[in-house]
């Protein structure tokens, strides 16, 4: 007795399950050529059958690609049924035992029965799904997947998914069609969802929040994952000894933790990411294997992601913690109501009778308080070219900031230590002291630079989320 | 196999099926003086499998070519010698047609509109139905445009010398 052949499920095509798997059942004698021949037959007779239901018997004739759509649909519905038996040699069972006509019926009624359940399904995650003020969130759920619920043509567009589920999942196959993509979709955002409810809204809320002022994108907008936002932080914090389901961390906090990082080894840095990791997934709620191995997947991806961004030093990118409060400061200059004409006239008139700095700056700090007298001053021309340092050198971060933010317009820090970069793009044909602005920031020290350049960011971000 | 041979095998199955059954309609056609050698109807079927492939589409089974010949043979105007030229051409303008009226149009309908035409405004001139008349066909359809009063007139004198 020869050994039986085994099927090779890495020549199956997911997206073309039925025809790949007959091609390879028949290679492993596992179904004889009649048998091939006949369901190849009896698959055109379906498809004949779904052409004259789709032109309502008026035509036995129709375009190529529209007949390739409806024998994709057909197929579709079969490659599912074949592919939830659960596997490949169960399939070729089903194909060997089975007639076509049988085949398509058992297949029809398996997709309806999937679509039945995945709108179950959804009606259950939807009621459970935490509530975050985001709109590709919110959009997806309430409106992309109902509408391809409602849209969906299980007879003549089986194989059609939507494309609207716009929230990105950790993983996402987005190779998968039809019903199976919302199917597989809501199966892993089931896994997210549950996760990410084992910690309080409010503590989530705040790291989207954070996340968004860290990254410079409008949270309520933005296409974000909030599952792995709130793993990552939850793995960040309990190594920084805070308890399970705990993702708020200080910036003090923070730094403690990078510190003892980077005290540690590569193997010690692993073996404490692995085991939290470990802890984490195995105190979350899941229930099945598969919603289990999701978590553990998350956890392998995190880890390395971690451990990469430590190895290079930059991990403080990934923590996420409560941004530092802004500090009072003693500026003299804010936004706000600017000087009346026949005033700004005045000043205007008496800066100009000055000769020298130091008198032209007693002129501005007791007549202007607003940085719109400011500028306006500067554009003025109240100053002479050798006055400029003095009267920068007098103005603090806030308003130097300001400054700079208002110069560079649109233009938008990708980090502080990109301001000195971006200014020398800065367009020098227009007022004298915008030329000098830059010249005298040249001059300062890279620490004074940098300092700046965060104030910048950090006024950008006020503005943006 | 592959998915597109599965497709592809829905028009091959039906090539020596096509030819028995052209070959069927010379029961009645000979009531009319016409007839279609085996020749003949190789000819037909391979125009038909040309015509399917230069206009995208595919047929399921070789029915059309059958109503066509058994709706133009009782036609005065055919001849045994124009016969099978006739029937090819006509299967292309059906073809053609299907493709401009984005399948709307049920293939008897389109048949029927196509021997009527070419048994009255076209008395039998290909050349008339494949133009004017095709162009006709195209606007009623798709515009629901019904003809101008002129035109109708220039049909009713064609019509009556």
């Amino acid at each position: 007795m020869g050994m039986m052949m085994q099927l090779n499920p890495d020549q199956l095509d997911v997206n073309q399950y039925t025809v790949s798997l007959m091609q390879e059942a028949f290679r492993v004698g596992l179904i004889p050529v009649g048998k091939v021949e006949t369901l190849q037959g009896g698959i055109m007779e379906s498809l004949k059958g779904l052409i004259l239901m789709q032109t309502r018997e008026n035509s036995v004739s129709i375009r190529v690609e529209q007949a390739e759509r409806l024998l994709a649909s057909l197929l579709y519905s079969v490659d599912l049924y074949l592919m939830d038996l659960g596997s490949p040699e169960a399939a070729a069972a089903a194909i060997a035992a089975m007639t076509a006509e049988d085949l398509q019926k058992a297949a029809d009624k398996h997709l309806r029965q999937v679509v039945k359940r995945t709108r179950v399904r959804y009606t259950q995650i939807e009621s459970q799904r935490m509530s975050l003020p985001n709109v590709v969130y919110s959009e997806t759920f309430q409106l992309a997947i109902p509408k391809f619920l409602k849209g969906y043509d299980p007879i003549f567009a089986a194989q059609d998914a939507g494309s609207d589920m716009d929230y990105p999942l950790a993983f996402d196959d987005l190779s998968v069609q039809g019903i199976r993509y919302l199917r597989q979709y809501l199966q892993a955002f089931e896994v997210e969802s549950r996760f990410v409810n084992c910690f309080d809204r409010e503590d989530v809320l705040a790291l989207i929040t954070w996340n968004g002022r860290k990254h410079r994108i409008n949270y309520e907008l933005a296409p974000v994952n909030f599952y792995e936002l709130v793993f990552g932080n939850a793995l960040f914090a309990m190594l920084a000894g805070k308890p399970l389901w705990k993702t708020r961390l200080t910036p003090g906090e923070s730094e403690a933790l990078i510190i003892r990082l980077n005290s540690l080894d590569t193997n010690a840095v692993q073996g404490l990411l692995s085991i939290n990791a470990a802890k984490l997934v195995e105190a979350s709620r899941q229930e099945t294997p598969e919603a289990l191995a999701y978590l553990a997947q998350t956890a392998e991806a995190l880890t390395a992601r971690i451990l990469q961004s430590w190895e290079h030093g930059n991990l403080d990118e990934l923590i996420l913690y409560e941004p530092v409060p802004e500090t009072v400061c003693d500026e003299i200059l804010v936004p706000g109501n600017k000087l009346p004409d026949d005033v700004f006239r005045f000043v205007y008139q008496t800066l100009l009778s000055q000769s020298q700095v130091e008198d032209k700056l007693r002129v501005m700090n007791r007549y202007v308080s607003t940085l719109d007298d400011f500028e306006d001053l500067l554009a003025a021309g109240c100053f002479e070219a050798d006055e400029y340092p003095a009267v920068f050198g007098q103005l603090g971060d806030l308003e130097l900031g300001t400054l700079l933010g208002k110069l560079l317009q649109r233009e938008q820090l990708n980090g502080p230590k990109q301001l000195m970069a971006l200014l020398q793009q800065v367009s020098l044909d227009g007022p004298d002291w915008i030329m000098m602005l830059c010249r005298w920031m040249e001059q300062l020290a890279p620490e004074r630079t940098l300092e700046l350049g965060e104030r910048v960011c950090r006024l950008q971000q006020t503005e943006i989320v | 196999m592959t998915f597109l041979n599965l497709l592809t095998s829905l028009t091959m199955v039906s090539t020596e099926s096509g030819l028995r059954e052209i070959a069927c309609t010379n029961d009645i056609a000979v009531i009319y003086g016409l007839q279609l050698s085996p020749e003949d109807a190789r000819e037909i079927m391979i125009a038909r499998e040309t015509t399917l492939k230069d206009y995208g589409r595919i047929e399921l089974d070789t029915s059309i070519t059958d109503r066509i010949i058994r709706s133009i043979c009782p036609s005065p105007y055919l001849q045994q010698r124009e016969y099978a030229h006739t029937v090819m051409e006509l299967h292309e303008l059906f073809h053609y047609l299907k493709n401009e009226l984005e399948d709307s149009v049920g293939d008897d309908e389109l048949i029927a509109e196509l021997t009527e035409l070419y048994n009255t405004a076209c008395r039998g001139d290909l050349e008339l139905l494949k133009g004017r008349e095709t162009e006709r066909i195209i606007r009623r359809f798709r515009f629901g445009k019904e003809e101008e009063p002129d035109a109708k007139e220039e049909k009713e004198s064609d019509l009556w010398g």
